[in-house]
């Protein structure tokens, strides 16, 4: 069995373990799932050299895993385990630069380019981490909302395609997520 | 959100659904109703719903995270002659790097822009190039230079700019708390710099302060100048898939002018508007229309609808007094919503800015109204939203509509001393004119439209607002007062309030007095004649039209109102004397120079068409006035304006032109149209009388003489109270033809001297006289009145040989008149008669189609013929009368039922 044969083993039985409510086993997921990621990550952006997105790797990810397991769970139940992954993922990526900044002489300057909607300053985004641990006390469906479409960049027609619900359904509980962390950034 | 709870959240999470599905304006309610239950589930409710509205203003979370993870991966590599360093930021508009010139020359540092596009293709690199070469051009020590601009290997596009290390001015100037001269000085510099542009023919089109920097000498840098343009530009030539049609809609919502939200044209009055938002930023600290505490639609409407408040009232205490008076006007002149109305360039701000620093008086002058207006929005907000939209388009857009045309050539003129600035000038006036003209149309439309809905009494309110609003907002400005009024006594008229539309006329008058504009004046004088033509005093009409036209003619601009008014009048004029060519000329001129301006596409161009196919019909040119209506109902439809009074009058012509051409089932068909149009716009409501007259005519000539008479009946009392005459007399007229025609002579003779009794102002019309005429021998005819027939049948020919005009009244005219030669046994005589019907008739058919007049003329003809006892002659007059009827008349109608009946009669002879 190759590493990347007992990885992708080692996954599927703990997302059966994690699906019958086995809490270690969701940890341990947790931890297997972002390592992977983050290997995926670094891989594609050492390749590509340029951007890349979540959503590619995530589906990079899974086929990586899917081809070197015999029964790997399908698609919309590993991105459905992988998206908390790969909100971890993007969080800690957060906290390492503002670290870098903090000892660099890190000087914000002038071009301005918020033109569209502007990305969320890395600081709120990190204080976005724990208010999301928060949401995902309330009610966690939301709270996976939020990585499937922020953290993810799913859209909110994959998301209901994924969940087997209607687009509706999906953008309201976006909605709701959304002010729910909303709130809680603007109380903290 | 240590308040919320699973539990907690799971009594929340329907109830926010509920809230949320419903409309914003429907939640309070349903907030109330909650409340009564548990007071503090409601406010709990009502927090998460502000937050709902928060996350919504500042695009919470909208994109996402993935941005975070490509940092880092294009330090190192090099574009063109840059490497590099690092990004200092990102947005949606695309990242921007920190680079140095790699390839050996050392020219500091520059900022690398990528454009978040579609990678370009091999055309679309080029002109991307072409175009950031021009913007490279502009060189200015307050601008930021754009070095190159180009694609990477991959199609990447990105531009090379010169590195600012900087704050934003609003920042930089509350960092040091700069008193305002100061502020306004630097804020000059940011006039000149962006001036310097302008007069290059670049617009900046994305001001806001975090593009213009300060650097820590304190001297001002404007950054992305052209920029937003580039992208625009860029998105719409590459065929924008959906991610760069979005992020081509490059400007900044908070400062963008009323005309970019609206997608309206660009001009250098759109950075005069985001200029003035940064001018009103840097006096007291806040945004002139953006509240938020509302949604950011509403944000958005706040731009198109609300008067900012002055800076001196929203602005600390120890500062209002130093902004009150001028400061506050030149903003408020900056930040109009109608382009024309803003400083014209930005040379002109800041010599205002200057002219207040060195205390001199300032070309802005104080707008007390257009605050008052704000306020009124917003206490209505609700209540009355189109009213608000109306009103204050009223305020800031039709103001400038009539002056455009000559404003236009002026500026033409203007810009042939000047070759630099021949463009960019004439550019503006056309667009002003666009503008302004667009503007009018659009309010026009509004109010056309509301009518629609059998909306009458709430239009008629809001008009009665709007006008209140002018008498104070144009306290000052009789002309353009006037012209407003101009346009809100045709919104009355449409709305058939004929006593409002007289009273603002008269308002009008007065003013013009005040006013003493040659223009002005002249348009009040022809409207006068107009309607002194109309109710048939020729006579009093003919000085007030000399009048006109010698004022217009003295006039250094035409207003188009003044134009139309005149023309009119001095067509109607020549008509109502009989100089129908010299009518229908001067119509014609003016429509051509309606042309020549580029008004063929407006209201004024639908009613000039409207009144040269009137001038037409009185000269009898059926057919070109049946052209003229039908081009005037096309036009009326493109307008959009299809649900206005203006174009049931052109249906109402149509069907009237038809009806004259003997086309009798087309005329009842767009009669029915025109019903249909007044039910749908006021349904229940009253047809105005001035259009039930004519159907009403057509339905007794069509044979459904009851209904017909009892609508002219029922119309008959106002319209004389009114002291409108002519329509008057022509409805006792008709009563009294259509009651001859029905065999009650009683009641045909009093209409008749009622008509009689209707003659104070003189002899009436020759049209009127053979009418008269006819039905008085019509009237001898059946009452087998022999001793009567014969001098009324002198009258009628005398009457008859006095028209000059060939109608149905002149057809109809001659045929009684052959009727009663044949009763008086004078077959030679009724031949005569029935021949000039059918030469009259004859002319007046359309090409290769029937006419109900000439198959009257043909059966009377045969009628003659049978009394000749010719009866081969009358065998083929009667079939060309069958022919002329069957797709002339309806079914059963009484003249088809007589000439197959004398066919019938004839036949049996013949067997």
């Amino acid at each position: 069995m190759t590493a990347d044969e007992s990885t992708a083993a080692t996954i599927a039985g703990l997302m059966s373990a994690a699906d019958r409510g086995d809490r270690a086993a969701s940890e341990a997921l947790f931890t297997n799932l972002y390592r992977e990621l983050h290997r995926v990550a670094a891989r594609q952006l050492r390749a590509a050299g340029g951007t890349l997105s979540a959503t590619t790797v995530l589906h990079e990810c899974y086929l990586g895993m899917a081809g070197h397991a015999a029964s790997f769970p399908d698609q919309p139940r590993f991105i459905a385990y992988a998206a908390r992954a790969m909100r971890g993922l993007i969080i800690d990526h957060l906290r390492e630069r503002r670290a870098q900044k903090r000892g660099g002489a890190f000087h914000l300057t002038s071009l301005d380019t918020e033109l569209a909607e502007p990305l969320p300053e890395d600081e709120d985004t990190l204080r976005l981490g724990d208010a999301m641990e928060d949401l995902a006390g309330i009610d966690a469906a939301l709270a996976e909302i939020v990585d499937l479409k922020f953290f993810c960049g799913l859209t909110l027609a994959e998301i209901a395609a994924l969940r087997g619900t209607s687009e509706r359904t999906v953008q309201r509980d976006w909605q709701k997520a959304r002010l729910l962390l909303q709130r809680s950034l603007q109380n903290s | 959100m240590a308040d919320i709870d699973p539990t907690r959240w799971r009594q929340l999470s329907p109830l926010l659904d509920e809230l949320l599905d419903l409309a914003q304006a429907e939640r309070p309610a349903r907030l109330e109703q909650i409340r009564l239950e548990d007071r503090a589930l409601a406010d709990e409710l009502a927090l998460l719903l502000a937050a709902d509205a928060a996350a919504e203003r500042v695009n919470f979370l909208d994109g996402h995270a993935e941005g975070g993870l490509a940092i880092g991966s294009l330090a190192g590599r090099t574009f063109g002659a840059y490497t590099l360093d690092r990004q200092l930021g990102q947005g949606g508009m695309g990242s921007v790097w920190l680079a140095h010139r790699s390839d050996g020359r050392f020219e500091g540092k520059a900022a690398i822009k990528f454009l978040n596009l579609a990678l370009l293709g091999r055309g679309g690199a080029e002109r991307f190039q072409r175009e950031g070469n021009l913007l490279a051009r502009l060189a200015h020590r307050n601008i930021a230079h754009l070095t190159d601009a180009g694609v990477g290997e991959d199609g990447q596009p990105f531009l090379v700019l010169e590195y600012v290390e900087g704050t934003a001015i609003d920042a930089w100037c509350d960092a040091r708390a700069l008193p305002i001269p100061e502020r306004i000085r630097l804020f000059i510099d940011v006039l000149v710099a962006v001036g310097h542009a302008h007069s290059k023919l670049i617009l900046h089109r994305d001001l806001k302060p975090s593009n213009i920097f300060v650097t820590a000498d304190g001297e001002v840098k404007l950054l992305d100048f052209g920029i937003a343009k580039l992208i625009d530009e860029q998105s719409t030539a590459a065929q924008a898939s959906e991610l760069t049609r979005l992020a081509g809609r490059a400007y900044t919502p908070q400062f963008a002018a009323p005309e970019q939200l609206q997608g309206g044209d660009i001009s250098t009055a759109t950075d005069v508007y985001a200029l003035g938002v940064i001018f009103y930023i840097l006096l007291c600290g806040r945004h002139p229309t953006a509240d938020p505490e509302r949604s950011p639609v509403d944000q958005l409407r706040a731009v198109l609808e609300t008067e900012p408040v002055p800076p001196s009232a929203v602005a600390e205490r120890r500062l209002a007094r130093e902004l009150r008076g001028d400061l506050d006007n030149i903003a408020a002149k900056a930040l109009k919503k109608a382009p024309h109305e803003r400083y014209a360039t930005v040379a002109e701000f800041a010599e205002d800015l200057r002219r207040y620093l060195n205390h001199e008086p300032v070309s802005a002058r104080p707008d007390s109204l257009g605050y008052r207006v704000g306020k009124f929005v917003r206490r209505h907000r609700f209540a009355v939203a189109a009213v608000a939209i109306t009103g204050i388009a009223l305020v800031a857009g039709i103001a400038g509509t009539t002056w455009q045309a000559s404003k236009a050539r002026r500026a033409q003129r203007r810009a042939e001393d000047s070759a630099a600035e021949a463009n960019a000038s004439r550019e503006t006036a056309q667009f002003e004119a666009r503008v302004a003209r667009a503007n009018h149309e659009f309010v026009s439309q509004l109010f056309g439209d509301a009518m629609r809905g059998g909306e009458s009494d709430r239009m008629r309110a809001q008009l009665d607002r709007a006008r209140e609003l002018l008498r104070r907002r144009y306290a000052d400005d009789p002309v353009v007062h006037s012209l407003l009024l101009f346009q809100l006594a045709g919104r009355y008229a449409e709305l058939n309030d004929e006593k409002r539309e007289a009273e603002v006329m008269q308002e009008v008058e007065m003013l013009s007095e005040r006013a003493a504009d040659p223009s002005l004046s002249a348009a009040v004088s022809c409207i006068k004649a107009y309607d002194l033509i109309q109710g048939g005093d020729v006579e009093s009409a003919k000085p007030h039209v000399a009048e006109g036209m010698r004022l217009m003619k003295t006039a250094d601009r035409l207003l188009p109102v003044a134009g139309f008014e005149c023309y009119r009048a001095d067509a109607m004029l020549a008509t109502a004397t009989g100089d129908h060519a010299r009518g229908v000329a001067q119509m014609e001129q003016w429509l051509r120079q309606l042309e020549r301006d580029g008004l063929e596409k407006t209201r004024l161009y639908l009613n000039s068409l409207g009144s040269l196919a009137y001038i037409h019909y009185m000269a009898g040119n059926l057919v070109d006035a049946l052209a003229m209506s039908r081009r005037g109902s096309a036009l009326a439809e493109l307008l959009g304006s299809e649900a206005t009074l203006s174009c049931q009058i052109e249906l109402l012509r149509e069907a009237q032109v038809l009806f004259e051409l003997g086309r009798l089932t087309d005329a009842i068909e767009v009669d029915r149209t025109l019903m249909r149009r007044f039910e749908s716009m006021d349904p229940g409501g009253a047809i105005p009388a001035a259009c039930v007259h004519g159907p009403a005519r057509r339905q007794i000539a069509a044979g459904n003489a009851d209904d017909g008479m009892r609508r002219l009946l029922e119309i008959l009392p106002g319209i004389e109270r009114e002291g409108r005459a002519v329509d008057a007399r022509g409805a006792a007229l008709e009563l009294a033809s259509a009651n001859v025609a029905e065999g009650r002579l009683a009641q045909a003779r009093t209409m008749l001297g009622r008509f009689e009794a209707m003659l104070t102002k003189g002899p009436p019309q020759p049209r009127e006289r053979t009418d008269a005429a006819r039905i008085g021998l019509a009237i001898a005819l059946a009452a087998r009145d022999r001793r009567r027939v014969r001098p009324v049948l002198e009258e009628l020919e005398a009457a008859l040989a006095a028209s000059r005009i060939g109608r149905p009244s002149v057809v109809q005219g001659h045929l009684t008149a052959a009727l009663a030669s044949l009763a008086l046994g004078d077959h030679a005589r009724a031949r005569t008669h029935a021949e000039d019907a059918l030469a009259v008739a004859t002319t007046n058919t359309l090409d290769g189609q029937g006419s109900a007049w000439v198959g009257a003329a043909h059966a009377m003809l045969a009628r003659i013929d049978l009394a000749e006892d010719d009866r081969a002659a009358a065998h083929a007059h009667l079939a060309t009368a069958a022919g002329q009827f069957a797709d002339t008349l309806p079914p059963g109608h009484r003249w088809r039922v007589e000439a197959e009946s004398l066919r019938g009669g004839f036949a049996r002879r013949r067997a």
